[in-house]
């Protein structure tokens, strides 16, 4: 069963949705988001995804590859097939960096692809409101 | 035909006897024919009167492909071709070598990066006090932290890079580079460290470097790895020079620092990997003795040069001319 989970202070600000299998890491970087008055809503698999952006208004998907039950390069063809879904940005954080893996994410119309380490979340968060104009 | 051919095409001697090449099989790429400057790959070989090398495909008659290094020449008699040859080796399995290298790259990437991820974000969060007030003795360790964290993570960075280039798992993406965005997008990335020893950066470019169609992730590691350098290896109160410039078909690149320059006897082994000059080893610096061997690597993958002129305790230069074709998406290799 995959679990969605809605940020505690719901905000007026945009929603973000974070689908990072590292509960760990996704903590940080959700509690980054709330931090920065966005509203957040986590899940932790790739099956979750589009359950959670169907049921809900979400501004933009930051997106990790390696997930459990469904790829995150899955999750994108999912997303781009489904018309009320296809217009939302997609952020790739993932820590799978070689240029193939970016060529095929930007092939299948992500707005952007980082490699986890070598970013801040200060930079996530620029390019989130980058990309929502929040 | 001879046998191998028989095998890889399926086809019987009998069969292709008095057909031509189109009718036994086709040349493709990416799905589709192989056109040179919108002509079919054949009419091009005997029009052009030239070689064509590469790695294609060819679709057999049951429709299904296979991945071939092959070369197409014309045969010419007194100026007129009078017939062509075509000579194919089957790559399948070297296909399927080069997909398990590359997967095995991704997997350790990931690996090593998950957790240097997790070190990397905590800091930062901890720094910026989001997760509560930290002192100032705190800080510094946390800082520390954070600093070696990122040390790591560019060792890692550099070492995948590294076997990239070691498993020719190279590929070429060019694309229209915005060149003075992208040295400016460089400097800016390395102002803390600029500004931390007071160095004086001198630009010699302008925005008229315009658009060039290149691969800007090469681009990008030749000219980050020559200024990080010239930034670790210079005292304070340095000076670094640096200049970009579009001379006939090559991108001129130089980085010039009033660094502490290589000793005489080093100077012979600046771009083997690992290499660490005598005269920094005991200076605190972060280098890790495979940025050098990166850049040389690229440089030499796309056709350049680079070369360096060093004194020590005076500073160091290095040059080097990228041919703008070498690191364009690679097109068929025609040979006159």
């Amino acid at each position: 069963m995959s679990v969605v989970k809605k940020t505690k202070k719901q905000t007026t600000g945009p929603t973000v949705l974070v689908a990072e299998d590292d509960e760990f890491l996704s903590r940080v970087l959700v509690d980054k988001l709330e931090k920065e008055k966005f509203n957040v809503v986590t899940v932790f698999d790739g099956d979750a995804v589009i359950p959670a952006l169907t049921s809900g208004s979400v501004n933009l998907v930051i997106l990790d590859i390696i997930m459990p039950k469904k790829t995150g390069f899955d999750v994108i063809d999912e997303i781009k097939a489904n018309p009320a879904t296809k217009d939302i940005p997609i952020l790739l954080l993932s820590n799978l960096g070689q240029e193939s893996d970016i060529a095929r994410a930007k092939e299948k119309g992500v707005h952007d692809y980082f490699v986890k380490s070598n970013i801040s979340l200060a930079a996530v968060i620029e390019k989130v409101r980058s990309y929502i104009h929040a | 035909m001879n046998v191998a051919a028989q095998e890889i095409l399926g086809i019987s001697l009998a069969d292709a006897t008095h057909k031509t090449w189109d009718d036994i099989a086709r040349i493709e790429s990416h799905d589709t024919d192989v056109l040179i400057d919108g002509k079919p790959l054949i009419d091009s070989v005997f029009l052009n009167q030239k070689i064509y090398s590469k790695e294609w495909y060819v679709k057999k008659r049951d429709g299904t492909s296979v991945p071939v290094a092959i070369s197409i020449s014309p045969i010419i008699d007194r100026a007129i071709v009078v017939g062509g040859i075509i000579v194919f080796r089957n790559i399948e399995q070297e296909k399927e070598i080069d997909t398990v290298k590359s997967e095995f790259i991704s997997l350790v990437s990931h690996q090593l990066r998950t957790p240097l991820s997790a070190v990397n974000w905590c800091t930062e969060s901890l720094l910026a006090g989001d997760r509560g007030k930290v002192n100032n003795k705190q800080k510094e360790y946390i800082a520390r932290i954070s600093e070696s964290n990122k040390r790591m993570i560019s060792l890692v960075n550099s070492i995948l890079d590294v076997s990239q280039i070691e498993l020719n798992t190279f590929t070429v993406d060019a694309k229209p580079v915005d060149m003075f965005a992208l040295v400016e997008s460089i400097i800016k990335e390395s102002v803390h460290a600029i500004s931390a020893k007071q160095l004086v950066v001198h630009k010699h470019y302008t925005k008229s470097l315009g658009v060039i169609v290149i691969d800007a992730r090469y681009v990008r590691m030749i000219i980050e790895n020559l200024v990080s350098n010239a930034i670790k290896y210079t005292p304070e109160k340095g000076n670094i020079d640096i200049t970009i410039e579009e001379r006939g078909a090559d991108l001129y690149i130089a980085v010039a620092d009033t660094g502490y320059g290589i000793p005489k006897n080093d100077l012979s082994k600046v771009f083997t990997k690992l290499f660490r000059a005598h005269n920094i080893m005991n200076k605190d610096t972060d280098g890790n003795g495979l940025g050098l061997y990166i850049v040389k690597s690229i440089v030499d993958y796309a056709g350049g040069k680079i070369w360096f002129e060093s004194v020590e305790d005076k500073g160091t230069t290095f040059f080097v001319s990228l041919p703008i074709h070498g690191l364009k998406n690679k097109l068929p290799k025609a040979v006159s």
